[in-house]
């Protein structure tokens, strides 16, 4: 990207290519680790080789069935970021279409819609997702991408709205219906690439929000299901050895951190460049 | 049961000049000085209705041991049949009518917290109670055989029962301990748990009722005088926390002095023994473990069809030697349990009739499985028959870690013989819901069985297959009911025939039997004389006492 | 006013319908719980469902609990017997406690730290806090409590590990000894919640305050030759309080169950707690009261974001 528009100037503050370069590392990581790292279901010895101390065989020691930190650590990585990224995408989808209907449409359609997030916004996420959540003997994890998307809209829609609402009275709009363009030319053509910014930015500090979230809920059992390896369930696991193993407990925990430090740097440096004020 | 220690320190202190005393470590001044003490005991769960017909595990039944005493106790040999293993609590002593009628005669010292005399109405009301399916609801059918109670005078009671059989002494005494006759007559029998009886327990036993606050703790003071004598102890908190790793770290910190069930994991151990303070002590549990195996065709909503897989022998059998047991058992539970060979818990006297398993043998797994249809035609690693792959779900209810860390042991150790499970964490209530549904291939059920091996027919007998919470599986074998009631309701020895259907039992294979573990308990080592019982394992906690050379500052509140 | 009260009541309304009907999808057996492990009889099951009316269609069993919290009385919970008005009110004071003094420490920490960071936009300490609030907000509550717990509780014993008292403090000591106790107890679960939250509230103040900065009126007051400090806290400040105060409001029910974590990971016996316990046990009519009760302070919550934001702002004022 070269110029002067806001990307680029996103692109130019430190933070933010410090944060690419993380994030980068660990797509990488997620990609090539399979090819080069243990089976991280493999049980080599739960006997003599568990909650081994990191050496040159397993970088990052092992657990409390002797599996391979390091291997599970890639392998959550994998999951914890897809079903970050997906959930997101979902959650700015339905958001911005709720956002769009409402804002243009106005009038009942608008109240209504609007009631109905007020009232999902009057209970916590966190709370919205454990109610939920208990609604499956198993969760999928198609379902938790799913569930996690589904309370994520909310706040998305509301900005949106007030985006479409404030755009809707701009000469060009006014304008482009003067000249006889229908409702959907209008909000698709005219109002939604106007009203994306701030969506963006808030799907990219989202994502940051929906992995500390899914560790939580990983964390309380109800996020994504063993044997399949999260940092959540990793650190869910690794109370019962943090004291044994510390780097059971270390490994998951600096990877989240690093992790939505990484997203939230990208996201930061993205919401600066895009504000108006600037 | 008055100390003994208190003669030879005296005669001590006689012959020693003041000054040598005086330099003598902090254990012998003991006798001469004693602080009131205290003890905080960490349980995981709320005891909500620590009180008798209410109540059969957990923190509530703790808490119930401390306040309501039995006839008579279980000695340490847990030997259910006759009343040779047991020892006088409430009933000074006890004799035999007929082959079918028992006398306790109840001690005369015996007082209700309230101050009221024990007398014999107490418990003829509180076992007609808990008699009655209505009220009594678990107790009912375990005091089934009890045809009639009746109270001669104030002290003695007799017991008739229906029939003769091996365990009519262990039945009277050991369910249900008699609760205040004055007090709980009065109150409905439906509506006992929401009572004020059932929030401030009025008892007999060493400790009374202080105060409880929903959620956090239950405190108890030792009643001085006591019949029994007054408890080394005097002020007694069952600290409720939810957390296992919370409430470790209270035990840790010094901020809890006692705890069940510390290990697993067995990280633990080791934390417990850097930390200095704590001992280690291993009690024999009612806890089994095992992996039942449905007799039923989930799909057929009847449960009439056998089950496609587990239905054959061949294939149950080939999965219980191809697993190595004792090393999942070690990785979990470290030195504290054993590997079972039945059904049977560490309480069971009975556990050590059963044949010893045949060793580990994958090779022979792998001809079962031939022998029963089971190959890889497609060459993908799994098993398959008639184009059916040889999958198994396994139902693991999420809260138990133990639990979940074998069953992925056990996925990992099926691979390579081609079974492929599939482990399915449930939620507590969901995996319950499931199980009773018979929903399930694989099932990972655990029992905290009593004492008494009689339970065994709740759920290993074809009465009650398919019934909730009791034999999911369907497993029924006529013979091994026939056996059971023989060892049950003959007179004389009934270990041979406790043999015979233990045997039969690891024939048919109904389960993989995993574990029995003992509860590992940790005990701050400044007390003294603290012994766990197996039955019940805070119930000689009357004698423990405080080192005073070790006192806390809470040691010496008194109130 | 009316209106938004009015609005704010048909709010929660909604939110209770919705957590009931989402609650209600859910598989698992509340009656599991009371089974002890022992089979509960059909006969002792069917009259358990009668007295928790668990046997009456969903309408019914809805309007009743509806017609309970109308009247005050938000039913019995099927785990414990006790009623969920109690519960809750048990569980209040130790959430409101630990909110409270997060919220003093956020907020009395984050808004200087804020003005501090805007009055050098670019400098080597704004970018070292702006550093390390947003290492802060990307770290999971409950291993941050896992770990100061495992060095400060476990490891080293400076401070209890778990709780909100010593259970065996005698309840009649002097009143300061049993603030200290509740004190020491409260350290790590507020430091915890402080670090993962603090950030918010450093980043809104800055943003606010360079913008109240850039405004003509605070450079008119620097040209006229005022000191840094008045014209920072009486003149930008001002202006930039509004948005912080605010957060204020959002903050509300955080009080209440934002923390369900830290209270699992400390054992701390607030809301968060019994509402996690509760939905695992799916002990209904604890979920919602829960429920009702978050919603509430949720909605006074937006409503007081609104009023407090009004009346910081000076340009907002009618």
């Amino acid at each position: 990207m070269t110029g002067s528009g806001p990307y680029s100037r996103a692109w130019r503050t430190p933070g933010a290519r410090a944060g690419l370069a993380l994030l980068l590392l660990l797509a990488l990581a997620a990609i090539a680790g399979p090819f080069v790292l243990p089976d991280p279901a493999a049980q080599p010895d739960v006997l003599a080789g568990a909650n081994l101390p990191p050496s040159a065989v397993h970088p990052l020691g092992t657990d409390q069935l002797s599996r391979d930190v390091l291997a599970r650590l890639v392998s959550g990585a994998r999951i914890s970021l897809a079903v970050a990224l997906l959930a997101v995408a979902l959650a700015m989808t339905i958001g911005t279409l709720v956002g769009l209907v409402a804002g243009y449409a106005g009038g009942w359609t608008d109240a209504l819609l609007m009631r109905l997030v007020d009232a999902a916004l009057a209970i916590p996420r966190l709370f919205l997702l454990l109610l939920l959540l208990a609604a499956w003997e198993r969760i999928p994890l198609w379902a938790l991408v799913v569930m996690i998307g589904a309370t994520g809209w909310l706040a998305t829609s509301r900005v949106v709205r007030a985006e479409v609402r404030r755009l809707a009275t701009e000469p060009f709009v006014l304008g482009a219906a003067a000249l006889g363009a229908g409702p959907g030319r209008i909000a698709f053509r005219h109002l939604l690439p106007n009203a994306l910014g701030p969506v963006l930015v808030s799907a990219t500090l989202g994502v940051g929000n929906v992995i500390l979230l899914e560790a939580g809920l990983s964390f309380l059992g109800l996020g994504v299901q063993p044997p399949l390896p999260s940092w959540g369930g990793m650190i869910f696991d690794a109370r019962e050895t943090m004291h044994a193993a510390p780097w059971t407990m270390l490994a998951p925990g600096a990877a989240i951190v690093v992790t939505v430090l990484a997203v939230n740097l990208v996201g930061e440096a993205l919401r600066r460049a895009t504000e108006p004020g600037r | 049961m008055s100390r003994t220690r208190a003669p030879l320190a005296c005669a001590r202190r006689l012959l020693l000049p003041a000054a040598i005393v005086a330099l003598l470590p902090a254990g012998s001044l003991a006798a001469q000085r004693t602080v009131p003490g205290s003890a905080v005991i960490i349980v995981g769960q709320d005891p909500v209705t620590p009180v008798p017909t209410l109540t059969r595990l957990g923190a509530s039944l703790d808490v119930s041991n401390q306040l309501f005493l039995r006839l008579a106790r279980l000695g340490p040999g847990l030997r259910t049949w006759g009343d040779s293993g047991f020892a006088p609590e409430l009933a000074r002593r006890w004799s035999r009518r007929d082959s079918v009628t028992l006398v306790f005669d109840l001690d005369s010292r015996a007082r209700w917290h309230d101050g009221r005399p024990v007398v014999a109405n107490d418990v003829v009301t509180t076992l007609d109670r808990a008699r009655i399916p209505a009220t009594g609801g678990r107790y009912a059918s375990l005091l089934s055989e009890i045809a009639d109670v009746r109270a001669e005078g104030n002290r003695r009671v007799v017991v008739t029962f229906r029939r003769r059989y091996a365990e009519q002494f262990y039945d009277a005494v050991f369910h249900v301990p008699p609760m205040p006759a004055h007090l709980v007559a009065p109150i409905p029998a439906e509506s006992l748990a929401a009572s004020r009886f059932a929030r401030e327990p009025v008892g007999n036993g060493p400790y009374r009722w202080v105060r409880s606050v929903p959620g956090q703790l239950v405190e108890l003071e030792a009643v001085r005088g006591h019949f029994l004598g007054t408890a080394g102890i005097l002020r007694l908190v069952f600290r409720v926390v939810p957390d296992a790793d919370a409430r470790l770290n209270l035990l840790l910190s010094g901020d809890g002095d006692a705890q069940e069930a510390v290990s697993p994991p067995v990280a633990n151990l080791e934390r417990i023994r850097a930390a200095g303070h704590l001992r280690e002590v291993p009690v024999a549990s009612g806890m089994l473990g095992y992996i039942l195996f449905n007799h039923a065709d989930p799909a057929d909503s009847a449960r009439a069809r056998p089950h496609p897989v587990l239905g054959d022998v061949r294939v149950r059998r080939a999965l219980v030697r191809a697993l190595d047991r004792e090393r999942m058992v070690r990785a979990v539970f470290g030195p504290y349990a054993a590997v079972p060979e039945g059904p049977t818990s560490q309480l069971w006297w009975i556990r050590s009739l059963a044949p010893a398993a045949a060793p580990v043998d994958t090779a022979a797994a792998r001809r079962l499985l031939a022998e029963a249809g089971w190959r890889d035609t497609d060459g993908d690693g799994v098993l398959d028959r008639a184009g059916r792959p040889l999958v198994l779900r396994l139902g693991v209810p999420a809260p138990s870690a133990p639990r979940r860390l074998i069953a992925l042991q056990v996925q990992e150790q099926l691979r390579p013989l081609g079974v492929q499970v599939d482990v399915q964490v449930l939620e507590g209530s969901v995996w319950q819901e499931r199980r009773n549904r018979g929903d399930f291939d694989l099932d990972f059920g655990a029992a905290v069985q009593d004492p008494s091996p009689s339970g065994i027919v709740n759920s290993w007998s074809c009465a009650n297959a398919g019934r909730p919470d009791a034999n999911v599986g369907r497993y029924c074998d006529p013979a091994v009911d026939s056996l059971v009631a023989l060892a049950r309701f003959s007179s004389g020895d009934p270990a041979p025939y406790w043999r015979e259907a233990l045997a039969r039992i690891q024939a048919d294979a109904p389960a993989i039997f995993l574990y029995a573990p003992a509860t590992v308990f940790a005990v701050s080592t400044r007390y003294r004389d603290a012994t766990l019982r197996a039955d019940s394992p805070w119930a000689d906690l009357r004698r423990w006492s405080v080192d005073p050379g070790r006192a806390l500052p809470r040691d010496r509140v008194t109130r | 006013m009316a209106g938004r009260l009015l609005q704010g009541l048909l709010t929660v309304a909604l939110a209770a319908v919705l957590a009931f009907v989402l609650m209600r999808l859910a598989p698992g057996d509340p009656l599991a719980v009371l089974g002890d492990d022992r089979p509960l009889t059909a006969e002792a099951r069917a009259q358990l469902e009668a007295r928790f009316g668990l046997d009456r269609p969903l309408g019914a069993q809805f309007a009743s609990w509806a017609g309970g919290v109308a009247r005050g009385d938000l039913g019995v919970s099927i785990a414990t017997g006790q009623p969920v008005t109690r519960l809750l009110l048990d569980r209040l004071p130790a959430s409101l406690l630990l909110g409270g003094v997060v919220l003093v420490l956020t907020f009395g920490l984050g808004i200087p730290l804020g003005v501090l960071q805007a009055t050098r936009p670019g400098s080597a300490a704004d970018r070292l806090l702006g550093g390390l609030s947003l290492a802060a907000w990307a770290v999971p509550s409950f291993w941050l409590g896992l770990v100061l717990a495992g060095t400060f509780a476990v490891r080293w014993r400076l401070l209890p590990a778990a709780g909100m008292t010593d259970p065996l403090l005698d309840p009649g000591a002097p009143w300061a000894v049993r603030a200290a106790d509740v004190l020491r107890h409260l350290v790590l679960p507020a430091l915890t919640l402080t670090v993962v939250s603090i950030a918010a509230v450093m980043r809104y103040q800055r943003a606010a305050m360079l913008a109240a900065l850039a405004q003509p009126s605070v450079l008119a007051a620097r040209a006229r030759g005022l000191p840094g400090p008045a014209v920072i806290w009486r003149h930008a400040w001002r202006n930039a309080i509004g948005p912080v105060v605010a957060l204020l409001g959002l903050w509300l029910p955080l009080l209440v169950t934002g923390a369900v974590f830290v209270e699992y990971v400390f054992d701390w016996p607030g809301l968060g707690q019994l509402a996690a316990l509760a939905v695992a046990a799916r002990d209904y009519p604890v979920v919602m009261g829960v429920t009702l009760l978050v919603a509430a302070a949720t909605v006074a919550g937006n409503v007081a974001a609104d009023v407090l934001h009004a009346a910081a702002d000076p340009r907002l004022r009618p």
